[in-house]
């Protein structure tokens, strides 16, 4: 399985790549979405269409994200779905042997983590993001 | 068989099919005594029934099997056209149309038809008794008196060939030879021709002497292939023994149902209905023949043409970006160059959008019957008259458009038009008129209802609103005519029932605002006491390029449908007021709610102090929107907020704009309350 990896706050995630459709600078203004969830930072335009940018900072670490030029948009599409995480910097792709994968739960957090040759850091899945975003 | 992929095509051409039976039947209502028009009605529902056969949905196949029969009945003046059976046609339609959609939604057939069925049974007693198949005159019936004196015995024979027999004549000819050689024929009730015609049915009923028996005359069947069935029945001179043959075939034919065509014929074999058959079947295929012929076009999925609209909204912000590079750079050759894409730009965008329009026929063509039956109930009489029902729209328009235009004629039907006698008495005509027209205007559609009628009595509804504290005696003083009729709109007024009783105008027409308004247009009403109501609607010709005011609150650009902003005015703070902690905003003796289209974000913004207002008018209310900056008017493209951004309040779209980022379009009826 292939993984994206990418940092927020110096700290490693990963997402696979399936259903990433590219990355870009982050070079564009963000349009301010009324009324709606912290995470969902704004909606950009990309390939004109109308693109949600999710705040993966915010999400994380619930902290205010600085915009700058140098953070990324990861664009994704998943069933129809469009939208973008932004995220401070895109490291590598790796095969991650899916072995490798194990579930992590803790008393606060459930999630998946990549425990693969001395390096471990959290898989983000985007399809997670459906509970939440949609009210 | 897999019958799935045909599903569609089937779909489409029963709901042709249902249209012609509905339309033909209001021309025969008017016209009963006129049997081509029931010729007509016969062949589609023919060909509905082979179709819903050959698809499997048989309360579908039955029931056009019953209307058919009916029509059959007419078409050979077994029955007579009464009220009663015009009113069962129409309900079977009505019923076929419900059972097409549920196959369409569901997949298969729903309701039950029996209730019509039996009530066909019931209803269409028969004037006389059904027609004989063999109608004899003085001469053969002396031909028969004579056979039978010279010790023959005579015989009524009803010879079906097999439906898919390809060479009838050869087979009719091996078949007399037979005959001829057991007896006589002593009359033959098809003529020669007939036989020869390529859509020959294959029945014959001849009377025959013989000396053999009708074992004999029906074993032929046997030596002969392609024969459907020989029916010898001995001949009486009562003839009672022929209707109860009659009978008989429709059933020993339903029993056949895979073959496409037998149901009807047995029937068919009275001299009239083959007359009049050939010519109709003639006729009927070169109309819709020189039809086709008018329009060439090829059916192209709307995805496909949703896409190339993609594609070149696309390019139109490309576009504007590029004249924005232009005006920076003043190079006169891009400058002329950049003029022939917006030129040429504007024809592609006006072909486009020609694409996805289709004509209102496709929702008007339903309402005659509505009209019809619900003036029936209401025992009115009413001429209802369709103009321009060619008009184009967006597809999307025409789609959405079916209920409010029925909310509104059912308006008119119910408390617009008198009842004859009120009519009579008010020395108007008997029927009633309503007219239905849509026609263009410039990049506007408009479609007119327009009756004879009450008329709204505008005083009456003055004294409601005043009542009902919409609005206070002197501001509804203050109010013209046209303005107050207006309220009739508003949703607290119309819902009362009271509005109903004293004005004659209706129930939810706030409903019917709303919708129109949600595509982008917007109603109106007109009305004189005693003569009559006209309400007109406005629409734009496409949903998806709108007009727009595009203005600055903060950082946050958005756009503001220009058909709602009324005017633009410059104000100060001072300017500004608060009642009750409401900002308002006073401006021509009228006393304004304010908003910001900042009030939408969690994060407050400081605002300088000089702002410019939006008067904005939505369906209910005035208000104005404060905003930092006009920007300007703007042709825009209106990009529906899909995934995470469905559900957003405030807004109805987002936009791209020139310099590529998105701008959203608000919802002038957010701030409510």
């Amino acid at each position: 399985m292939k993984i994206l990896t990418f940092y927020i706050n110096n700290k490693k995630y990963g997402v696979s790549i399936d259903n990433i459709i590219t990355i870009e600078k982050n070079d564009r203004k963000i349009t301010d979405i009324p009324k709606t969830n912290p995470i969902i930072r704004g909606v950009v335009n990309v390939r004109s269409r109308i693109c949600p940018v999710i705040d993966l900072r915010m999400h994380l670490e619930n902290e205010e994200n600085e915009l700058n030029e140098d953070k990324k948009l990861i664009l994704f599409d998943i069933n129809e779905k469009n939208g973008a995480l932004l995220v401070d910097n895109t490291d590598n792709i790796m095969d991650v042997n899916t072995v490798n994968i194990e579930e992590f739960e803790s008393d606060r957090v459930k999630t998946k983590v990549v425990n693969q040759d001395n390096d471990v850091f959290v898989l983000i899945e985007i399809n997670d993001f459906d509970d939440f975003l949609e009210h | 068989m897999d019958t799935n992929e045909y599903l569609d095509m089937f779909l489409e051409e029963s709901d042709e099919h249902i249209q012609v039976m509905s339309d033909e039947m209001l021309k025969f209502e008017q016209n009963p005594k006129n049997i081509d028009i029931v010729a007509v009605m016969f062949r589609s529902a023919h060909t509905l029934k082979g179709m819903a056969g050959t698809m499997g949905f048989e309360s579908t196949q039955k029931l056009t099997h019953t209307i058919e029969n009916m029509m059959d009945d007419i078409r050979n003046e077994v029955i007579e056209p009464n009220e009663v059976t015009i009113d069962f046609m129409f309900k079977g339609i009505e019923r076929l149309e419900l059972l097409i959609n549920e196959i369409r939604e569901y997949g298969s057939e729903r309701s039950g038809i029996d209730d019509l069925i039996n009530a066909e049974k019931t209803t269409t007693k028969p004037v006389g008794k059904r027609e004989e198949a063999i109608v004899v005159n003085d001469m053969e019936k002396d031909m028969i008196l004579d056979a039978k004196e010279q010790g023959n015995n005579v015989f009524a024979v009803d010879f079906q060939l097999r439906d898919d027999c390809l060479l009838k004549t050869i087979r009719i000819n091996m078949f007399f030879k037979e005959m001829n050689n057991l007896g006589e024929v002593l009359s033959l009730k098809q003529a020669e021709e007939e036989w020869e015609k390529e859509d020959f049915n294959g029945h014959i009923n001849l009377i025959f002497a013989t000396t053999s028996t009708k074992e004999e005359i029906e074993g032929l069947v046997n030596k002969l292939s392609e024969v459907e069935f020989i029916k010898a029945d001995a001949w009486e001179d009562s003839e009672s023994s022929l209707p109860e043959e009659e009978q008989q075939s429709p059933v020993e034919a339903a029993v056949n149902k895979e073959e496409n065509e037998p149901l009807h014929k047995p029937q068919e074999n009275d001299d009239k209905s083959s007359d009049s058959k050939p010519a109709d079947t003639s006729k009927e295929p070169q109309n819709t023949d020189t039809h086709r012929k008018q329009t060439a076009s090829i059916r192209v999925n709307l995805e496909k043409i949703d896409s190339l609209m993609g594609l070149f909204e696309e390019f139109i912000v490309e576009k504007g970006r590029l004249q924005n590079i232009g005006d920076r750079l003043k190079d006169k050759e891009l400058l002329e160059s950049l003029e022939r894409i917006v030129r040429t730009s504007t024809e592609m965008q006006t072909s486009l959008l020609s694409m996805r329009m289709i004509p209102l026929d496709t929702i008007f063509n339903r309402f005659p019957r509505m009209v019809r039956n619900t003036s029936k109930d209401l025992g009115k009489n009413i001429n209802f008259v369709i103009e321009g029902a060619e008009t184009e729209l967006d597809r999307t328009v025409v789609e959405e458009l079916g209920d409010p235009l029925v909310h509104l004629l059912r308006n008119s039907l119910d408390h617009g038009v008198e009842m004859p006698e009120v009519r009579k008495e008010r020395g108007k005509s008997e029927q009633g008129t309503i007219l239905l027209k849509a026609y263009h205007k410039g990049n506007e559609a408009i479609i007119e209802i327009k009756d004879d009628g009450n008329g709204i009595n505008v005083q009456k509804i003055k004294d409601k609103i005043i009542k009902q504290n919409v609005i206070t005696e002197k501001e509804a003083n203050l109010l013209t005519d046209d303005q107050i009729i207006q309220y009739i709109f508003s949703s607290g007024l119309s819902t009362a029932d009271q509005i109903t009783n004293l004005s004659g105008r209706g129930v939810g027409l706030d409903v019917v605002k709303t919708k129109i308004e949600s595509l982008g247009g917007s109603v109106k009403v007109t009305t004189e006491v005693g003569v009559g109501t006209t309400f007109i609607i406005v629409l734009p010709l496409t949903l998806s390029i709108i007009q727009s005011l595009l203005v600055r609150q903060g950082e946050q650009t958005f756009a503001v449908p220009l058909a709602n902003v009324l005017e633009t005015i410059f104000v100060e703070d001072e300017q500004i007021r608060t009642i009750m902690e409401q900002p308002v905003l006073y401006y021509r003796n009228e006393i304004l709610t304010t908003h910001k289209y900042s009030e939408l974000f969690a994060k407050n913004r400081t605002d300088n102090n000089k702002y410019y207002a939006l008067i904005i008018q939505n369906a209910f209310q005035k208000y104005a929107l404060l905003v930092n900056e006009i920007i300007g008017q703007q042709e825009i493209v209106l990009k529906p907020l899909q995934g995470y951004a469905k559900d957003l309040q405030g807004v109805t779209g987002a936009t791209v704009l020139g310099d590529g980022s998105v701008a959203f379009v608000l919802d002038i009826n957010f701030f409510q309350k």
